[in-house]
């Protein structure tokens, strides 16, 4: 469990550092899915594959993505990689972020966590498959989260065909190659 | 031990309720299913190449949505164990916003029709309102992150859709703040989940054990719902984001989620322990989001940028209702009817934004070359300052009556002192629309702009005079 979980916490340091430090826009938005993978993994080891499930399907799925074509379909190539990541902002960046993990770190070493009983249920996938789409006795549960989870990822295809769409002026031209190709 | 994972303290619960199933829940949410049926047909239209058919479909599903809501009324009661919410808020905030998602529908017609993708446009709105659905219900925290992430998602598309430059620009900082807000707020909303050891919202009173982890929970969900409802200092995307899409986008930006995300907070702060301080936190963003918003509008010369901080104000009075949430029996039927002619007024603004010009100076003599178009924009102007006897007037009495009832009389000090700061900033649009100078060009009205203005200013004195009925039957 040990090797298992310093290998996820260095996957996600390693990603979350490529993000900040990495000088492409598209290899940060790579390295960030990478952290997100490794959040998944800590879900599973925390044997809540609700939360694992959702992260998976919407954080390295939806959001990734989405952002991928944000930067592909805003920026012309040769912008999109900066010669430095330094700007005057690092240390009010620095500063924000030291913060804010120094204070969830305070919470998480001040409060006593034992008496929480999360988590300690099954690991059976099978089981939580069946709960995912309310098949089972009492397990309407997810039923209706597992729908939203669903109309939020073809939201973010639509969101990603609409963003990435060719402006109307360019339409004109193509249109009877759109049309061969529809 | 086979009942999956960590909702063991729910499931225990729900033996009480008796037979849960879908037999019984499904109904329940069948105006959300009509809405999700609406833009999904919206798509097909647009895929067979009918987009003339998608609009009239969006109108025509939204309005079945809405009166499949009105059996509701009345309803308090959960479904799928728990974690959706028909009550209220939820049940109103289908009859108020999805009517807003249908006006803002209409009125992006002038605006993107003959388009690629018209339909898509007009599918996004209902894609959003769901999300904004799914937070106004919210009974789980798991409905606060889908319907943010939904509601921003379907936001985003709709800002970026003229694809010029000012429109990626406003997507692109909408997108940027956004992702981080709703990301500070999963990870916060992890301690509550680890203090209360349930995502439920009705399990919350478990946290108060905890106080750094509900605080830090707290400023979570402050941060991702206040982010979503542009309450200052979360509020930076929205001027940038109203002005760069499309008005009608800006309009329905400025209800819909608005309006679903402040609803949202009333749910969660129902079950919040009072001991983490949350009617304090939110009555001090009341204060600073009015303040701010107000004196920010003070000095814009675009008038959408203008509405876009009056709206950041309007947030602030809206919080009004969720800070008495606690101590106050006006608190619901407050937050309903300020966001029923919240909606009504604020639409109806852009509305005439888009008729006479986003600039302030194109209103300039419009009340003389135009008076019924003038006196409409006075009208809501005036609502939105709360005078009577229109809409915004008894919304804003029922707010100030629930934050008094609550114990925060200075807030509603406070809210009064702003109103009158927020007459003049309206003043600024009302009084050049009357001067003696030549008006630039006549506006005038397409027929479907001249519709949606006209329902809106309908709606709003009719909200006004009916308040009075409309009290006696919320709760």
């Amino acid at each position: 469990m040990t090797i298992i979980f310093g290998f996820l916490a260095g996957m996600m340091l390693v990603s979350a550092l490529g993000v900040v430090l990495s000088r492409n826009v598209v290899h940060s938005a790579l390295f960030m899915s990478g952290s997100f993978l490794a959040v998944v993994g800590f879900f599973v080891m925390l044997s809540a594959p609700a939360l694992a499930a959702f992260q998976l399907l919407i954080y390295v799925g939806a959001v990734s993505v989405v952002i991928l074509f944000g930067i592909m379909f805003t920026q012309s190539p040769q912008v999109r990689s900066f010669s430095t990541i330094v700007n005057k902002q690092v240390w009010a960046g620095l500063a924000v972020a030291l913060g804010v993990g120094g204070f969830l770190s305070y919470i998480l070493a001040t409060e006593d966590w034992g008496a929480t009983e999360a988590g300690q249920g099954t690991r059976d996938v099978a089981a939580f498959g069946e709960y995912l789409l309310g098949v089972g006795p009492d397990s309407e549960i997810f039923a209706m989260l597992f729908q939203l989870v669903a109309i939020l990822l073809f939201v973010a295809v639509i969101a990603a065909i609409v963003i990435s769409r060719r402006k109307d002026t360019d339409i004109e031209s193509a249109s009877d190659v759109r049309d061969v190709g529809e | 031990m086979s009942a999956p994972i960590f909702f063991l303290q729910s499931m225990d619960g729900m033996g009480m309720d008796g037979g849960m199933n879908m037999g019984r829940d499904l109904p329940l949410v069948a105006p959300e299913i009509a809405v999700l049926l609406t833009a999904v047909g919206t798509l097909v239209f647009e895929m067979v190449r009918l987009p003339r058919v998608a609009l009239p479909f969006t109108v025509v599903g939204l309005l079945v949505a809405t009166s499949l809501t009105i059996p509701l009324v009345g309803t308090e009661t959960t479904v799928f164990m728990d974690t959706f919410r028909v009550d209220a808020l939820g049940v109103w905030a289908k009859l108020i916003l999805l009517p807003a998602t249908a006006l803002c529908a209409v009125l992006a017609y002038p605006e993107v029709k003959d388009t690629d993708r018209e339909g898509t446009v007009y599918a996004l709105f209902s894609f959003t309102a769901i999300g904004t659905l799914a937070l106004a219900g919210a009974g789980d925290v798991m409905f606060l992150v889908l319907g943010v992430l939904l509601s921003s998602l379907g936001s985003f598309a709709l800002v970026a859709y003229p694809r010029d430059d000012r429109a990626t620009e406003a997507a692109m900082k909408y997108l940027v703040f956004g992702s981080v807000t709703s990301a500070a707020m999963i990870f916060g909303l992890t301690f509550w989940f680890g203090a209360s050891g349930s995502t439920l919202l009705s399990e919350l009173g478990g946290v108060g054990e905890m106080p750094l982890a509900a605080t830090a929970g707290l400023v979570a969900v402050l941060v991702g719902l206040g982010y979503k409802a542009s309450v200052a200092p979360f509020h930076f995307w929205a001027p940038d984001a109203y002005d760069g899409g499309p008005l009608a986008v800006a309009a329905f930006l400025s209800v819909v989620p608005k309006v679903g995300a402040i609803l949202a907070l009333a749910q969660v702060v129902r079950f919040l322990p009072e001991s983490t301080g949350w009617p304090l936190a939110i009555a001090a963003l009341a204060a600073l989001s009015m303040t701010y918003g107000n004196f920010a509008a003070l000095v814009q010369e675009n008038v959408v940028r203008l509405l876009a901080y009056s709206s950041i104000a309007q947030s602030g009075y809206f919080l009004l209702g969720v800070a008495a949430f606690g101590g106050s029996e006006l608190a619901v039927s407050s937050l309903v009817v300020f966001a029923a002619a919240y909606a009504a007024m604020n639409i109806g603004a852009f509305t005439i934004v888009a008729v006479a010009g986003r600039d302030l100076r194109d209103f300039a003599g419009v009340g003389r070359s135009a008076p019924v178009l003038g006196a409409a924009m006075v009208v809501f102007l005036v609502s939105l300052v709360g005078i009577p006897p229109v809409a915004g007037f008894f919304g804003k009495f029922l707010l100030f009556g629930a934050a008094i009832e609550g114990g925060f009389v200075w807030l509603a000090v406070v809210a009064i002192l702003n109103s009158v700061l927020s007459l003049g900033v309206y003043l600024r649009v009302i009084v050049p629309m009357y001067r003696a100078t030549k008006p630039r060009a006549t506006p005038v009205s397409v027929p479907a702009i001249g519709a949606v203005w006209m329902i809106a200013l309908f709606l709003t004195v009719a909200i006004g005079v009916a308040a009075q009925a409309l009290i006696g039957n919320i709760v």
